[in-house]
C-alpha cells in the first residue's frame, strides 16, 4: 500500500462515517466507481472500525474519583451505564467495581429503591455471592452502585475457554444456585440472572462462581415494564431471553423466586446448549411485543436435541436425554409446574451426578431399575475379577502349601472370609446407598480395604496362605494404582513368606520382586536398584540363568538404570534380556515385547528417535495383532510411539494416537490410572507446544487433581507436570505462578531424583533463565550446573546440553564475563565438529557467540558475519523449538544494528525476519 | 525545567528527558511486574502517575502538561516495546509480554483477546511510512494518554482532525493485529 492508496481509502472512509449506515453502501459504490478493492477496503475497515470500539483509546480522564472511591480503569460498559475499577481507601483499602448508570433513569428513585433492599442485602453473607456495597450519587446526578470487584468471565465465556465438559458445567453451575437459594432465604431475589450476572474467577486453579448484582434489577426497574429504558435492542435481548414470563408481562411486579428459577432454568440451558431457550438469532429480527408473546408461549426444544441441532457449536458430543428434565422443569410457563425452590433443581442436578434417577420427570419403574443396572455395571464387572484372582490365589497357595486334607480345612476357612468379609462388601444391595457417586472403583475399594483390614490374625497357622491373600490384595491395589497400599501387603507377604520359606524359595523371590517394582513404580528409583540387583543374583542362583522369574528381574534392573537416566547400561541391558526372551520364550511374546519397548523408551530418552520409532512402531504392530486395540499393553504403546511423533514435531500424527489412547483408557481404567495419566499428561504438553493453552491448561490441571489418588506429591511424574505447569503458567503471563511451581519442582526433583537425574538438569537451565535477573550469582552456578551434569549423562550434542550452554553464555555475558562467555561456546563449538545430525546447533551456538561479541563493540566486525552467516544457515521449518531459535537469531541482527547506530539497516531486517518467521510458522501448520 | 524547555531552550529537553524517563521506566517495572492476563494495560495511567510525581519538583507544569505527555508517550512506548523485548529473550521460549484489550463484558462480540506491545510497535511502524500524522496520534493518545485536545495542541491541528486521524488509526491498526497470523 502506498500513502496515497491509504489517503485515499482514508477520505472515502470519513465520508462515509459521516452518513447514516444506510446511505454508506450506495455512497461507497458510486464513489468507487468499479473499483472493487478500494470499495473491498473500505467496507473492511469500516467493520473494523465498529469493531475496534475502544481499541488503544485512552480512559479519559473525565473523572478520577466518584465520592469516595478513585477510579482507576473502565471494567466495561453495559446497557444500563459504564463499569470501573475503583480503590476504595477507608474503611479499608481494597478494589472495588462501581457501576455508574446512564443518564435518564431518575436516580433519586433508584437510590430510594436500593435503600428499601439494603437491609435484606445486608444479611445475604455467601462465598458465591458478590456484595453491592454501597450507592450514591455522582456530582452530576447519576446514581452509582459500588460492589465487591470480581475478576472474571461470564459463566458462558469461561465455559468455552476452559473447554468444560457437561459434568464441570453442572458442577460449576450448582454452587451458583445454591448462592441465588441463599438470597432467596434472606427475602432477596435477584430478578436479572444472566450469564454477564454470574462471573467466575479462578482461584488457584479452581472455578469459583460469583454472582453480582444483587439488588440492582429491583432498584433499577420501576414498577412497569420499563419501555423507557429499553431503549437499546441489545439490553431487551439480553435481559428477555432468560426472564420469565410473568416478569416480561408484569415488568416484575408479580415476581417471586420461582422467577430466579425460571431465569436460572435458562442459564443451565445455555450451558448444556450452547444458546439460549429462545434462539437468540431469531429473537434479534422481532419486535418487542412478538418477543414478549414468544417469552410467554415459545416452548424451548429439549436441550440433547438443540445440541445435536447445533453440531456446528463449540460444544462436542451428546447430551444425556435424562438431563433434559431439568431445565425444561425450570423453565415451565407456569410457575407452579417448576421447582418448588431453588433448592429442589440443585437437588435434581446432584441426583443426576451420582447417576440416580431425577425428580423432575416423572420417574417409571423400568426407568430407576435401567439407571441402577447402569451405575452399578462397572462395579459389577470389577468386583467379580478380584474375587476370581482371590480364589486363584486360594488354589494355588492350597496345592503348593499343604497336605490334601489340610488343604480342605483350609479351603473352608478362606471361604468364610471371603464370603463374611469380601462378598458382603461387593454385593451391591450392601452399597448402593442414597448419594453415593458413582465410584467405578468403590465396591472393589471398600472390599480390599475391608480385606486388608479383615486378614489380620484370621490364619495364624498357615502363614502361607495368609501370605496369598495379602500378595492377591497387593496385586489388586496395584491393579487400581493404590501403591502405598500394595506397597504395605506386599511387604507383610514378603516377611511371611520369608520367614516359612527361607529367602531364596521362589515365592519369596516373586514377593521381593513385586515389593522392589511397587518401590520404583512409586519413584523410589534409587532404593529400588539394589533391591533389584540383589533380587537377580538371588533368581540366577536359585531359579538358573534362564528362569523367566530371572529374566524378569533382570528386566526390572534394567528398567530401574533407565529410569535413573542410567541411559547406556540400561540399553545394554535390555538388548541382552530382550535376546534371552526371544531365546526361550518366543520373538512375540509379552515379555519380549515389553523389553523391546523398554529399549525404545531409552532411545527416546537420548532422542534417538529413529531407533525409537522403529522399535515402538514394531510393538504396537505386534500387540494389536497378539492381544486387541483395548488391551492395556497396545494403549500404552499406543502412547509411546505418539510420544515420539510428538517430540518428532509430527503433532497431528501424536495427538490423534494419545486421544485415541485417552478415549478408551479413561473408559477402561479411569482417569485415576497412572498410564490414563501419562496419557492425559503426554497430549496437554503437545497442546502446551501448540499454544493451544486453554485446553492444556484444562487437562493437566485435572491430571494434577487426579494425580493425588494415585501419587505422592513428589513422584518424579507429579514434579514433572508441575515443570510443564510452570511452563504453561509462563506462557499465560502468570509469572510468579511460574517461578512458585518450578521452585518446588526443582526442590522435590533434588530430594527424590537426586542432583545428576536428567529432569533435575534441565529445570536448573530453566530456574537460571529466570533467575538471570533476579539472582544472577544462584543463576550462574546452577547453569555451570546443569551443563556439567548434562555433558555427562548425554554428551556435548544433545539438545539439552546445547541450550544450557546458550543459558550459561547469556548469563555470563549479562555480568560482561565476555571472555568465559566466549570459552564456553567455543568449546562446545568444537565438540559439535565432526558430529552427524546436528549442523542446527552448531548454527545456534554461532549466532549465540555473534551476539556475545556484539556486546563488544571493539569486536563489532567479528560479530557481523557470524550473526548473518547463522542466519542465513539456518533453516527452520521441523519444529516449533527451531523456530525460537531461528527468531532470536534473526532478532540478534536486528539488535546488533540498532546498537550499531543502523536504524533502517536494523529495521529493513526486522521486516526481513519477521515475514521469514510467519512464513516457517505457516508452513509448520 | 518544563517551563524552560517550553521557553525554547533546547538543552531543557535533553536535560529533561533522563529525569521522565527515569520514572516512566520505574513505574512502567512496577507496572509489569504485577501485570496479569485479563488485566488491560494503561499506559496512560503510568503517565499520568508520573507526571504527578514530578510536579512535586515541578510546579510550575499546567502550561506544559500537553508538552510533557507529548515526550512521555514516545519514552513510554520505548520503555514497554524494551521491557517486551527482555521478557521475550530472558523467559524459556518466547514469552512476549501480553496485553489485553478493553471489553465490556455485556457484548459477546468476537475480538482479538490481546495483542502485544511489540507487535502493536511494528503495526505503529508501518503506519508511520502511510501516515505519519496518524502514527504519532496514535502514540500521544495510547501511550501518552493525551486527551483530544491535548493531542490537538501538542500536534498543532484541530482538535476534529485528531478525531478523524485516531478513528481511522484505530481501525486500521485493530486490523492488522486482528489478522490471523
Amino acid at each position: 500500500m502506498t500513502p496515497e492508496r491509504y489517503e485515499r481509502i482514508g477520505e472515502l472512509f470519513d465520508a462515509a462515517l459521516d452518513l447514516a449506515p444506510d446511505d454508506r453502501d450506495g455512497y461507497l459504490s458510486q464513489a468507487c466507481a468499479g473499483d472493487e478493492t478500494l470499495r473491498a477496503e473500505v467496507v473492511l475497515l469500516l467493520a473494523n472500525h465498529q469493531r475496534a470500539r475502544n481499541f488503544l483509546a485512552p480512559s479519559e480522564p473525565l473523572i478520577d474519583s466518584i465520592g469516595p472511591y478513585k477510579i482507576q480503569r473502565q471494567l466495561g460498559e453495559g446497557g444500563m451505564g459504564t463499569v470501573y475499577l475503583a480503590l476504595q481507601e477507608t474503611p479499608l483499602r481494597r478494589e472495588v467495581a462501581l457501576k455508574v448508570i446512564k443518564p435518564g433513569m431518575g436516580s433519586k428513585a433508584i437510590i430510594a429503591r436500593f435503600e428499601g433492599e439494603r437491609r435484606a442485602l445486608a444479611l445475604m453473607d455467601h462465598p458465591n455471592i458478590a456484595h453491592v456495597l454501597d450507592a450514591g450519587a455522582t456530582a452530576q446526578g447519576l446514581p452509582y452502585f459500588v460492589m465487591e470487584f470480581v475478576d472474571g468471565l461470564p459463566v458462558t465465556r469461561y465455559c468455552e475457554q476452559h473447554n468444560f465438559s457437561v459434568r464441570q458445567r453442572i458442577e460449576l453451575f450448582i454452587p451458583i444456585c445454591q448462592a441465588i437459594h441463599h438470597a432467596h432465604q434472606k427475602g432477596v431475589i435477584h430478578r436479572d440472572i444472566k450469564p454477564s450476572n454470574v462471573l467466575v474467577k479462578q482461584v488457584e486453579g479452581l472455578a469459583i462462581p460469583k454472582v453480582i448484582d444483587f439488588g440492582l434489577a429491583k432498584a433499577l426497574h420501576p414498577e412497569t415494564t420499563g419501555d423507557t429504558m429499553m431503549t437499546n435492542v441489545g439490553v431487551i435481548l439480553g435481559t428477555l431471553q432468560y426472564m420469565s414470563p410473568e416478569q416480561a408481562q408484569t415488568g416484575g411486579s408479580d415476581i417471586d423466586t420461582r422467577s430466579d428459577v425460571f431465569s436460572l432454568g435458562a442459564l443451565l440451558y445455555e450451558l448444556l446448549t450452547g444458546s439460549t431457550p429462545l434462539d437468540a438469532k431469531r429473537l434479534a429480527l422481532e419486535n418487542y411485543h412478538a418477543l414478549l408473546e414468544r417469552v410467554c408461549d415459545e416452548e424451548p426444544v429439549a436441550p440433547s436435541v438443540r445440541r445435536r441441532e447445533s453440531a456446528a457449536s463449540a460444544l462436542s458430543g451428546t447430551l444425556d436425554r435424562e438431563l433434559d428434565w431439568i431445565p425444561l422443569k425450570a423453565l415451565e410457563k407456569e410457575r407452579d409446574r417448576r421447582y418448588e425452590s431453588v433448592n429442589g433443581m440443585v437437588r435434581d442436578l446432584e441426583r443426576y451426578l451420582a447417576g440416580e434417577p431425577v425428580e423432575a420427570a416423572p420417574p417409571s419403574r423400568a426407568y430407576r431399575a435401567r439407571k441402577f443396572v447402569r451405575r452399578n455395571r462397572l462395579s459389577f464387572a470389577v468386583a467379580s475379577a478380584f474375587l476370581l484372582l482371590l480364589v486363584a490365589a486360594v488354589v494355588v497357595s492350597a496345592s503348593l502349601a499343604v497336605r490334601a486334607r489340610q488343604a480342605e480345612q483350609e479351603a473352608s476357612a478362606v471361604n468364610t472370609f471371603l464370603r463374611r468379609d469380601v462378598l458382603a462388601q461387593a454385593d451391591p444391595r450392601n452399597q448402593a446407598k442414597p448419594n453415593t457417586p458413582p465410584d467405578a472403583n468403590l465396591t472393589v475399594r471398600t472390599a480390599l480395604d475391608r480385606a486388608a483390614r479383615g486378614i489380620a490374625g484370621k490364619f495364624p497357622r498357615e502363614p502361607l496362605v495368609d501370605a496369598a491373600i495379602r500378595d492377591s490384595i497387593a496385586h489388586a491395589y496395584q491393579g487400581l494404582g493404590i501403591y502405598p497400599k500394595a506397597e504395605e501387603q506386599a511387604q507383610r507377604a514378603l516377611e511371611l513368606r520369608r520367614n516359612t520359606l527361607g529367602e531364596s524359595h521362589r515365592l519369596t523371590l516373586e514377593s521381593r520382586q513385586m515389593l522392589a517394582m511397587l518401590v520404583s513404580v512409586q519413584g523410589r528409583y534409587r532404593d529400588s536398584e539394589p533391591m533389584f540387583t540383589a533380587l537377580l543374583a538371588d533368581c540366577r542362583k536359585s531359579l538358573g540363568p534362564d528362569d523367566p522369574d530371572t529374566l524378569e528381574a533382570w528386566a526390572a534392573l534394567a528398567r530401574s538404570y533407565n529410569l535413573q537416566g542410567k541411559f547406556e547400561p540400561a540399553l545394554e541391558q535390555f538388548r541382552q534380556v530382550e535376546a534371552a526372551y526371544s531365546r526361550v520364550l518366543g520373538a512375540e511374546h509379552p515379555s519380549t515385547l515389553s523389553t523391546m519397548e523398554s529399549r525404545g523408551s531409552v532411545y527416546f530418552a537420548q532422542r534417538k528417535l529413529d531407533q525409537a520409532e522403529a522399535l515402538q512402531a514394531k510393538v504396537l504392530a505386534a500387540r494389536k495383532r497378539t492381544l486387541s486395540e483395548e488391551h492395556p499393553d497396545t494403549l500404552r504403546a499406543m502412547t509411546s510411539l505418539a510420544a515420539t511423533y510428538h517430540v518428532q514435531v509430527r503433532y497431528p500424527l501424536a495427538e490423534e494416537l494419545y486421544r485415541r489412547a485417552l478415549a478408551i483408557q479413561r473408559r477402561v481404567n479411569g482417569v485415576p490410572h497412572p498410564e490414563t495419566l501419562i496419557t492425559m499428561f503426554n497430549l496437554g504438553t503437545l497442546l502446551t507446544n501448540q499454544a493451544r493453552h486453554a485446553e492444556a491448561l484444562t487437562l493437566l490441571e485435572e491430571n494434577r487433581a487426579a494425580r493425588g489418588a494415585v501419587y505422592p506429591p513428589d513422584h518424579p511424574r507429579t514434579l514433572r507436570l508441575l515443570v510443564n505447569l510452570s511452563y504453561l503458567y509462563g506462557r499465560l503471563g502468570r509469572v510468579a505462578d511460574e517461578l512458585r511451581m518450578l521452585e518446588e519442582a526443582y526442590a522435590g526433583q533434588r530430594r527424590v531424583l537426586g542432583p545428576d537425574h536428567p529432569d533435575t538438569l534441565t529445570s536448573m537451565v530453566s530456574l537460571a533463565d529466570l533467575h538471570a535477573k533476579s539472582q544472577p550469582d544462584r543463576a550462574e552456578a546452577l547453569a555451570r550446573d546443569a551443563l556439567k551434569g548434562l555433558r555427562g549423562r548425554f554428551g556435548p550434542t544433545h539438545p539439552d546440553t546445547v541450550s544450557a550452554v546458550c543459558s550459561l553464555a547469556k548469563l555470563l555475558q549479562a555480568r560482561k564475563q565476555y571472555a568465559e562467555a566466549e570459552r564456553i561456546i567455543r568449546e562446545s563449538l568444537g565438540a559439535q565438529q565432526g558430529q552427524a545430525g546436528t549442523p542446527g546447533y552448531r548454527l545456534r551456538l554461532m549466532s549465540q557467540l555473534g551476539e556475545v561479541l556484539a556486546a563488544q563493540p571493539d569486536r563489532w566486525n567479528e560479530a557481523e558475519p557470524l550473526l548473518l552467516e547463522a542466519y542465513e544457515a539456518m533453516t527452520p521449518g521441523k519444529n516449533l523449538e527451531e523456530i525460537e531459535v531461528f527468531e532470536e537469531a534473526g532478532k540478534r541482527v536486528v539488535d546488533f544494528y540498532t546498537a550499531k547506530g543502523l536504524p533502517a539497516k536494523a529495521a529493513e531486517w526486522r521486516r526481513r525476519v519477521e515475514a521469514d518467521v510467519l512464513k516457517s510458522k505457516t508452513i509448520l501448520q | 525545567m518544563l517551563s524552560a524547555w517550553r521557553d525554547g531552550d533546547p538543552e531543557a529537553l535533553s536535560r529533561l528527558t533522563p529525569l521522565v524517563y527515569g520514572e516512566l521506566h520505574g513505574l512502567a517495572q512496577a507496572y509489569l511486574a504485577r501485570e496479569r492476563p485479563g488485566h488491560i494495560l494503561q499506559p496512560s495511567a503510568l503517565v499520568n502517575e508520573a507526571f504527578l510525581r514530578l510536579l512535586e519538583w515541578q510546579p510550575d507544569h499546567w502550561q506544559n502538561r500537553a508538552h510533557f505527555f507529548g515526550v512521555s508517550a514516545t519514552l513510554m512506548r520505548r520503555i514497554l516495546v524494551q521491557s517486551a523485548r527482555e521478557q521475550h529473550t530472558l523467559k524459556r521460549g518466547q514469552g512476549a509480554l501480553r496485553v489485553s484489550l478493553s471489553e465490556a463484558s455485556d457484548v459477546a462480540a468476537q475480538q482479538p483477546e490481546g495483542a502485544d506491545v511489540l507487535a502493536l510497535d511494528s503495526a505503529l511502524d508501518s503506519l508511520e511510512k502511510l501516515n505519519p500524522r496518524q502514527a504519532r496520534t496514535i502514540e500521544l493518545r495510547f501511550f501518552g494518554g493525551l486527551s483530544l485536545e491535548d493531542t490537538a495542541e501538542v500536534m498543532g491541528t484541530s482538535v476534529s482532525t485528531v478525531r478523524r486521524d485516531f478513528r481511522m488509526a484505530q481501525a486500521w491498526l485493530y486490523q492488522q493485529l486482528s489478522r490471523p497470523a
